[in-house]
């Protein structure tokens, strides 16, 4: 088990940024994610731990090696770096059998033949292939391929895994299935994890450790559930979460209360100490939803019903906003209906509009 | 960390890196090794045109050799030679090189498109006929053109139609300029062939269909879609015929040199052999001018030559042209065809073959002696039949040396070329690479013999005099072909993901063993499709190598044009036929053998690379 430290790295592509002055440790045996929409730097940052990309600034250390530091002119290539990499395409070699795609880069190390045949059938059993060693990839269906890349990282045991975006390419009912997989992966192994996606669901499941990216710096670095309960930034607030937060503006009194546009929240506590413009962000499960009148509600117009089965989204309108409400179970109305909404203070995250940063009491 | 090691920090870095990405290193080496053996000999004939040569001693005493002159260009352009050395030539060099090109790019677009747009009957049989000059020397046909209509006014006695017809054809039928165009015109319509075939395959698709469904008339759609989508490719036909036909050497010698017809190449022949270097390398250049010029026209008109055209393959097909009624005639007509360009001549030439005495075409005088005769002194020049023959059993294994170690090579540099080009993709080394591999391309291959000749007849830098060597004529071939094969290495390496490299790299695999068991499995029907490429060109090519030959490096084609300088048509027709024979079986051989890649169904086939460098 090898920690993963990169400090100050940053890297452009000709003047355009991929990341910027980037520090980032992952424990030993961790499994942390990095979350971001498409091009904030993911895969840059994932290939300059894997060192397929130089850093134009920084240091990269695993373990207690130091493998790129440009200052002391140390650069260890990816051949020697140790460690393991699923990307997104599995990349197995067409020309080569499943048999053979495990054990290369064995043979490569000059494992004797009984230990390379030893770690070939326990790798194939693990993934249950084992009845698939002479077959191309080609003759593989995606979920096969995919488990032939993960067998050959078992086989190598390496004491790092990278994934980028390894579940990208298969279909809904596989990717559950995989997740699973990897996450076993990473426990057999117990090496310390980079994994790499855009999707929130992938990234609330799977990791110890979430770190959302934008536009080539770290947002937020916290627990799956710190990610989505205390967002330190709207960006963060905004992207975790489906449906989409309630992003809400409004107006500090300076008595204790935010006034918004439909309605005033007392909330006990100042987020902050001058009165002004304030963001306010609360989860559309959060919100209390009913029907019929009830005291202290605001009334707002149903515009959209999505029900899933088990719960319901609503898009709701009120005199002076909009609202998405998250209710459980099945609920049966049509637009236009009236319906009657209530907050929880406690359940609001306020940030500043101007610098998108989180204001706390 | 002490400050010495600071101090060196940056360079051991430098180092470090550089180290870590060989494609890099081997990019560097390459664009120095190439860039050396392609500009530097161009540079060297540039001196030579504007400097005083030996040769130049007799008409200028006061000259010093090597001091700076217009003195060439004077002469060729302006002097009271100018008309014969230059003038002519040049005249006749651009009205072959258009009738050639407007011929066979009509016949070849014409051929491809009964081939893959219409239900012709055998289709599939012609294509694969149709294709097969290029497996041949192109001065096949003028060979043949000889036996057929010479005329006994100029050596070699009678042809087949005077003896037989009792009529003696005249000069301008049975030399010079028509001759020259119909042979030139009836053996390169196949690359114009292979071209438009590969176009039409690959824009037989979506696009077209999508007109189709939007509901364009046929007709628009013809004019709208298809030929905007074929011109690319119609360009690259045309400048590919164009460049060849300027630097063909065998046709407009065999059959100008008689009449003292003569085009660029047979006069930079002419001018080199009489070691007039001066102004060989200035009529040289002039050809490399023109093939750039017309590159630049040609592109004019044309357009920007985007490659709307996908190499990756046959596509799917759209429904045929009915050809109805045309059917049958047609299959009537391009049989014809088939049986003159491809039959007809390989059967002449084993005619002259079997002739116990030259131009006399009656049975009686058949006989097997110039196959498997020894020396008798009363026949010809005494030279024993090609099967005991050591002059030609030494010129054919040369010619297999050539072919063999020239296609190795070319397969080596395609690959790393490819590799280099493509996993360098945006850096300078990169496009520095791909131009100079491209290169060679824009040389007419009389043009580049010529040049190469002017530099290593010396020792120059590190390397020795090449002249007379074999080595020389392994050089030029590998030199010639590397557009062909860099393209298909550079088009092979793009289809191989990077992840697939940069999978086995994290995992440990070093470079070397990368290159081994990963990129080259993966890019072997591309390397095969271009050693096979260089293998043909490097056994059938007389332009490039008749000036560099001698007696000790004789090959094949060489010794041909030998033969049928000196009256022998027995044997310039035996040596012709086995010639073609073996190009065919080494073709053969290699498709069958290489055929069934793991995962493609692309064959590795010398046109696929030939098409490769026209996008
Ligand atoms: N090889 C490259 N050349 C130029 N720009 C690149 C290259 N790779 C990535 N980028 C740019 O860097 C940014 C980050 O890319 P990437 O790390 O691939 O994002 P992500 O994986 O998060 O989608 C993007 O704007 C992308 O366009
Ligand atoms: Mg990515």
């Amino acid at each position: 088990m090898e920690e993963i430290k990169l400090r100050g790295v940053a890297k452009a592509y000709g003047r355009a940024p991929a990341v910027r002055d980037l520090d980032l440790t992952v424990s030993p045996g961790e499994f942390l994610t990095i979350l971001g929409p498409s091009g904030c730097g993911k895969t840059t940052t994932l290939r300059i731990v894997a060192g397929l990309e130089d850093p134009d600034r920084g240091q990269v250390q695993l373990g207690s090696r130091l493998v790129f530091c440009r200052d002391q002119g140390i650069l260890v290539p990816p051949e020697h770096r140790q460690l393991g990499l699923i990307f997104q395409s599995y990349a197995l070699w067409p020309h080569m059998t499943v048999t053979k795609n495990i054990t290369l880069a064995l043979k490569e190390k000059r494992l004797p033949a009984d230990e390379i045949s030893r770690r070939l059938d326990d790798a194939l059993e693990r993934v249950q292939l084992g009845s698939m060693r002479e077959r191309y990839p080609s003759e593989l269906s995606g979920g096969q391929q995919q488990r032939v890349a993960v067998a050959r990282l078992i086989a190598l045991k390496p004491s790092i895994l990278l994934m980028d975006e390894p579940l990208s390419n298969l279909d809904a009912v596989l990717r559950t299935e995989m997740r699973g997989e990897l996450r076993r992966l990473h426990q057999d192994l117990r090496a310390t994890t980079i994994y790499v996606t855009h999707d929130q669901v992938e990234a609330l499941t799977l990791s110890d450790t979430i770190v959302v990216m934008n536009d080539g710096i770290v947002e937020q670095r916290a627990t799956p559930y710190d990610i989505y309960h205390r967002p330190e930034t709207l960006f963060v607030a905004e992207f975790i979460g489906d449906p989409r937060i309630n992003r809400l503006d409004g107006r500090l009194t300076g008595d204790g209360r935010v006034e918004f546009g439909d309605f005033a929240l007392g909330l006990g506590r100042d987020p902050s100490s001058k009165s002004g413009i304030i963001a306010g962000a609360v989860r559309p499960e959060t919100i209390s939803f009913s029907q019929s009148e009830k005291p202290g509600a605001i009334r707002v117009t149903i515009d959209s019903i999505q029900p899933t089965g088990s719960q319901t989204i609503l898009h709701t309108s009120g005199p002076a906003g909009r609202y998405t409400v998250l209710q459980s179970g099945f609920v049966r109305a049509k637009p236009g209906d009236p319906a009657w909404i209530a907050f929880d203070p406690e359940a609001f995250n306020f940030f500043d509009p101007s610098t998108g940063r989180r204001l706390d009491a | 960390m002490t400050t010495a090691l600071t101090g060196r920090a940056p360079l051991v870095f430098a180092l470090r890196r550089l180290g870590s990405r060989p494609e890099i290193i081997l990019g560097a080496i390459l664009t120095l090794v190439l860039g050396f053996l392609v500009i530097t000999p161009l540079a060297e004939a540039l001196r030579d045109a504007f400097t005083y040569q030996p040769y130049d001693l007799a008409y200028r005493r006061d000259a010093e050799v090597g001091a700076f002159t217009l003195f060439h260009f004077e002469r060729i352009f302006t002097g009271q030679l100018s008309l014969a050395l230059f003038y002519r030539p040049f005249l006749n060099s651009l009205i072959v090189g258009v009738g050639v090109t407007a011929i066979a790019i009509v016949v070849g677009t014409a051929l491809a498109w009964l081939m893959i747009r219409t239900d012709l009957p055998g289709r599939s049989f012609f294509g694969f006929l149709a294709v097969v000059p290029y497996m041949m020397p192109s001065w096949v046909l003028a060979l043949a053109w000889l036996s057929l209509f010479r005329n006994s006014r100029y050596g070699g006695g009678e042809g087949m139609v005077t003896y037989f017809f009792d009529i003696e054809p005249p000069n301008w039928f049975s030399y010079g300029m028509l001759p020259i165009v119909i042979c030139l015109a009836l053996h390169y319509y196949a690359y114009a062939f292979l071209l438009m075939g590969g176009a039409m395959e690959s824009v037989d698709s979506e696009l077209e269909e999508a007109g189709a469904t939007s509901g364009i008339s046929k007709f628009r759609r013809l004019i709208l879609i298809t030929v905007p989508l074929l011109l690319p490719a119609l360009g690259s036909a045309i400048v590919m015929t164009f460049i060849r036909v300027l630097g063909t050497f065998g046709t407009p010698a065999l059959l100008g040199l008689p009449v003292r017809f003569f085009t660029f190449s047979t006069q930079i022949y002419a001018a080199l052999k009489s070691r007039n270097a001066g102004d060989g390398f200035v009529l040289a250049l002039v050809l490399v001018v023109m093939a750039i010029l017309f590159i630049q026209i040609n592109s004019r008109i044309v357009g920007v030559r985007k490659s709307f055209v996908t190499l990756t393959g046959k596509g799917f097909r759209r429904r045929p042209v009915r050809l109805g009624g045309w059917r049958w005639p047609l299959v009537g007509m391009v049989s014809l065809f088939m049986v003159i360009v491809v039959a007809f001549p390989l059967m002449i030439l084993a005619w002259e073959s079997l002739m116990l005495k030259a131009n006399d075409y009656s049975l009686g005088n058949l006989t097997l002696h110039f196959w498997i005769g020894g020396a008798t002194e009363s026949l010809q020049t005494g030279d024993p039949g090609i099967l005991n023959n050591p002059r030609i059993h030494e010129a054919l294994w040369n010619s297999l040396k050539l072919g063999i170690s020239a296609s190795i090579f070319n397969g080596l540099l395609g690959l790393l070329v490819g590799y280099a080009i493509v996993r360098g993709r945006g850096s300078l080394m990169a496009k520095a690479l791909e131009a100079i591999s491209f290169a060679p391309y824009i040389f007419p291959s009389i043009a580049l013999g010529a040049i190469y000749i002017g530099i290593f007849a010396q020792s120059y830098g590190p390397i020795p005099a090449l002249y007379g060597t074999f080595a020389l004529l392994i050089l030029i071939t590998v030199v010639k072909n590397l557009p062909f094969t860099a393209r298909t290495g550079v088009a092979a390496m793009h289809q191989i993901d990077k992840s697939l490299e940069e999978t086995a790299r994290v995992q440990g695999i070093g470079w070397f063993r990368r290159m081994w068991q990963i990129i080259l499995p993966m890019s072997r029907s591309g390397v095969v499709a271009g050693m096979l490429l260089t293998f043909i060109s490097a056994m059938r090519e007389l332009s490039l190598i008749v000036l560099l030959v001698t007696p000790t490096t004789m090959v094949l084609p060489g010794l041909i044009y030998g033969y049928q300088e000196q009256n022998q048509p027995q044997h310039s027709g035996a040596v012709s036929l086995l010639l073609v024979i073996i190009i065919f079986i080494v073709n053969g051989l290699v498709r069958l053998t290489t055929g069934q890649s793991f995962s493609s169904r692309k064959k590795p086939d010398a046109e696929r690379a030939e098409r490769a460098v026209a996008h």
